[in-house]
């Protein structure tokens, strides 16, 4: 048999540490709420019946507010998982059952994980399980996913309930509203329900979701202006009785059905109100004085760690690696074989060269993405919103805006797309184009090797002014674009902040290899072919004839033509203007390019090499203003696709792109032309 | 009187919602409803840090306001 079982549950409450114990799969794990954006599919091992897991993305409730709740209710209600898993973060049943309520009454089979039972149990609180089942009419499993414990319990439940319901078709019979509201509820069923032009497949479900005047399921069910009339009648007489408005009698209904059935079942040691660590570390965080120069603090001292003396050791010792010792060694292989002279040259030159030459920095993206990670895994991330939040507000954004942005230090494709957690659509378009400006990880091979060039002494300081000129662009940005093409009001910013977290071993590996490696193939797939085409465009002219000059090739005849766009900014040699027009298909292809273009990776030749060739064409200004333009301009193909798909719009991506080389003319122009008239070369 | 005037470590109960109704139906899923007891962690600059239903949540100053308590 095939089942599809649905992992639901509210953000951050082991979903997807138990995804990745039920099918063994390493799905990141973060420490704040939204981590996972698109629904996961796995499928679960240790069982010879077919299951597929599916993994959805954090929610509250089945109210759809932002984006990824809707891709979670969307998928619940079209795709109709055999059984759903609902996960619950035991430590915070309350407010986690509210979920829950919500789920039992779609009519589709449920099994609750009671997770983070060793928390519970550490806590010295105890939850009578049994009292729960009965109580909600569900069965429910304790687990604790971070330690394996009940998975299997939890599986063979799921599957004995998905098994026993395709015979009886089970709707859940639990009645979670007091007497008045059933009573409406039950009218609505037998009354107005089965006069729908929809035949509605949970009658009771449908009732109720009139009541609460749920505006897509009134979309769904094709609701005439009768039947709204008859429900009025309803939703009037029970606001009048409560003195309330209708979501809130029923929102309310639900909690006190919650507490009551808690009241009996959790015992808890400590009755609670007493600060709890990490509120004690939030004091100071997030303290009114403090809060602000310990997160510049904490972005400094990455960035010391990344860009100093270890980031630039590792350097060193790759380049070596690469430079001297492979490139070394395969060309006296090469020699010795007798390869043609162009073969010699295609792999020595193109391919090690200008692969080679981003590889050098994979140590060092892996070591900024360690901190990243450590941010995220430690709950920290959530903080730091929240600290930003009145800072972003002065440019129209939300502390949530603060993530994307974040984490657009990392890369720009997860980052664009963690901009769903905004719940609304210009917040969201907004947030994409300022995170294009936070300095990809891609782009610092760039920085890395016009600082080793042009400023040795000041290395860390040069790469973090580039880092925060790209801030002030997006605050700038930021400022204009809400004053003009993006207007409107700010949403709130509303976020659950997780307890702090030692980030594990384990946790920060995944994150740390996954991305090294995600870069090491990237250079194996893309950064190859785009290093064999450009070695190729570079040594051929038009003619297909093999030149000498590759000013003459057909990469050198089209630099020349692309060149006097870039000359204001004082790049105007074609070589960098290639360079930075092969960058849209990866940031890092820049330094192949003028990798290939500059003969690195022939015998004796490395990065300080190049370093010292790019000084010949180059100037401390020059070099500036050309980081900055790698910093601002339009963003690699990824991204860009990215953009597209989560803008859901042409004229949108079109603008984004056009707006950000727009912007990295001027400001390079400002740079070059403004450090002139200052007397700087 | 509105959540921001609450002195820290004081508990209030929850009276009105005045957010716009989408707003308040997020709240609502966390827990936020009126009749419900909310304690404020810590403030900075007017956001705030509060506690409800054993949770941490963090408030934009904005919508704090909207939140009217009364102190039990």
């Amino acid at each position: 048999m095939h089942y599809k079982f649905a992992l639901v549950g509210n953000p951050n409450c082991g979903k997807t540490t138990m995804f990745n114990e039920i099918t063994g799969s390493t799905q990141y794990v973060g420490n704040w709420p939204g981590v996972t954006i698109e629904k996961k599919e796995g499928k679960a091992k240790k069982f010879k019946e077919d299951i597929k897991i599916i993994d959805l993305p954090g929610i509250y409730s089945l109210s759809p507010y932002s984006m990824e709740e809707i891709i979670a209710r969307d998928y619940i209600l079209d795709e109709k998982p055999d059984v759903l898993i609902n996960i619950i973060d035991a430590t915070n049943i309350e407010r986690n059952l509210y979920l829950t309520t919500q789920v039992i009454e779609l009519g589709i089979p449920v099994v609750v994980a009671l997770n983070m039972m060793d928390a519970v149990e550490a806590k010295g609180d105890q939850i009578d399980i049994r009292a729960l089942e009965k109580a909600f009419g569900v069965p429910i499993i304790g687990t604790s996913a971070n330690k394996g414990k009940g998975i299997n319990e939890l599986l063979h439940k799921a599957l004995e309930v998905a098994e026993s319901s395709a015979l009886t078709h089970g709707t859940s019979a639990c009645k979670f509203y007091d007497e008045q509201i059933e009573k409406c509820i039950g009218e609505i069923e037998n009354t107005i329900v089965p006069s729908l032009t929809v035949k509605a497949q949970n009658p009771r479900w449908t009732a109720l979701k009139l009541l609460e005047g749920d505006e897509k399921a009134k979309e769904k069910l094709n609701v005439s202006a009768k039947v709204l009339d008859q429900i009025k009648v309803y939703q009037e007489k029970l606001e009048k009785v409560y003195d309330n408005d209708m979501e809130t009698i029923i929102a309310d209904n639900r909690y006190r059905f919650i507490s009551k059935s808690i009241s009996k079942a959790v015992k808890k040691k400590s009755a609670g109100g007493e600060l709890t660590v990490s509120d004690k570390i939030d004091k100071v965080v997030t303290h009114r004085i403090l809060a602000i120069p310990l997160f510049l603090a904490v972005m400094l001292g990455i960035f010391q760690i990344t860009f100093g003396a270890i980031g630039s050791f590792t350097i060193d010792w790759v380049d070596v690696l690469i430079n001297e010792t492979i490139a070394g060694t395969v060309s006296g292989w090469l020699e010795v074989s007798g390869a043609a002279p162009w073969l010699h040259d295609l792999v020595v030159n193109g391919i090690i060269g200008g692969m080679g030459s981003m590889l050098v920095f994979v140590p060092q993206i892996m070591i900024l993405f360690f901190f990243l990670a450590i941010l995220e895994d430690s709950g920290y991330m959530s903080r730091a919103a929240f600290v930003m939040d009145r800072l972003l507000r002065k440019l129209g954004l939300s502390g949530k805006s603060f993530i994307p942005m974040l984490m657009g230090f990392g890369c720009s494709v997860p980052a664009i797309m963690s901009a769903r957690t905004l719940e609304n659509e210009k917040d969201r378009r907004l947030t994409i184009i300022l995170t294009l400006f936070m300095s990809c990880g891609a782009k610092l091979p760039v920085y890395a090797l016009f600082v080793s060039a042009f400023f040795a002494k000041d290395q860390a300081w040069v790469v973090f002014s580039i880092y925060v000129l790209g801030i002030i662009v997006a605050v700038f940005s930021g400022v204009i674009l809400k004053k003009t093409v993006l207007k409107g009001e700010t949403a709130p910013f509303v976020m659950e902040l997780p307890p702090y977290r030692i980030p594990t071993f384990k946790g920060l590996s995944i994150h740390m290899l996954d991305r090294g490696k995600d870069f090491v193939k990237k250079a194996g797939t893309i950064i190859f072919a785009a290093a064999v085409v450009i070695w190729f465009a570079q040594s051929f002219s038009f003619s297909l004839q093999m030149v000498e000059d590759p000013g003459n090739s057909i990469m050198g005849t089209f630099g020349k033509i692309i060149a006097p766009f870039f000359a204001p900014l004082g790049f105007g040699d074609w070589k960098s203007s290639v360079a930075l027009l092969t960058g849209f298909v990866a940031k890092e292809v820049v330094v192949a390019t003028l990798g290939i273009l500059h003969g690195l990776g022939e015998v004796g030749e490395d990065t300080a090499s190049l370093a010292a060739t790019l000084q010949t064409s180059f100037t401390p200004l020059k070099a500036y203003a050309f980081m900055a333009f790698t910093l601002l301009y339009m963003p690699c193909v990824a991204a860009f696709g990215t953009i597209k798909r989560e803008m859901n719009s042409w004229k949108w991506t079109l603008f984004t792109v056009g707006y950000q080389t727009g912007v990295a003319w001027i400001v390079a122009f400002i740079i070059y032309q403004g450090g002139r008239l200052l007397g700087f070369n | 009187m509105p959540l921001t005037m609450l002195t820290p470590g004081k508990e209030a109960i929850i009276n009105v919602c005045k957010a716009k109704d989408s707003t308040k139906k997020f709240l609502e899923g966390l827990g936020i409803i009126p009749g419900v007891s909310i304690s404020v962690i810590s403030e900075m600059s007017g956001n705030l840090i509060v506690s409800v239903k054993g949770s941490r949540l963090a408030l934009n100053k904005g919508v704090a306001g909207q939140l009217l308590v009364q102190m039990c």
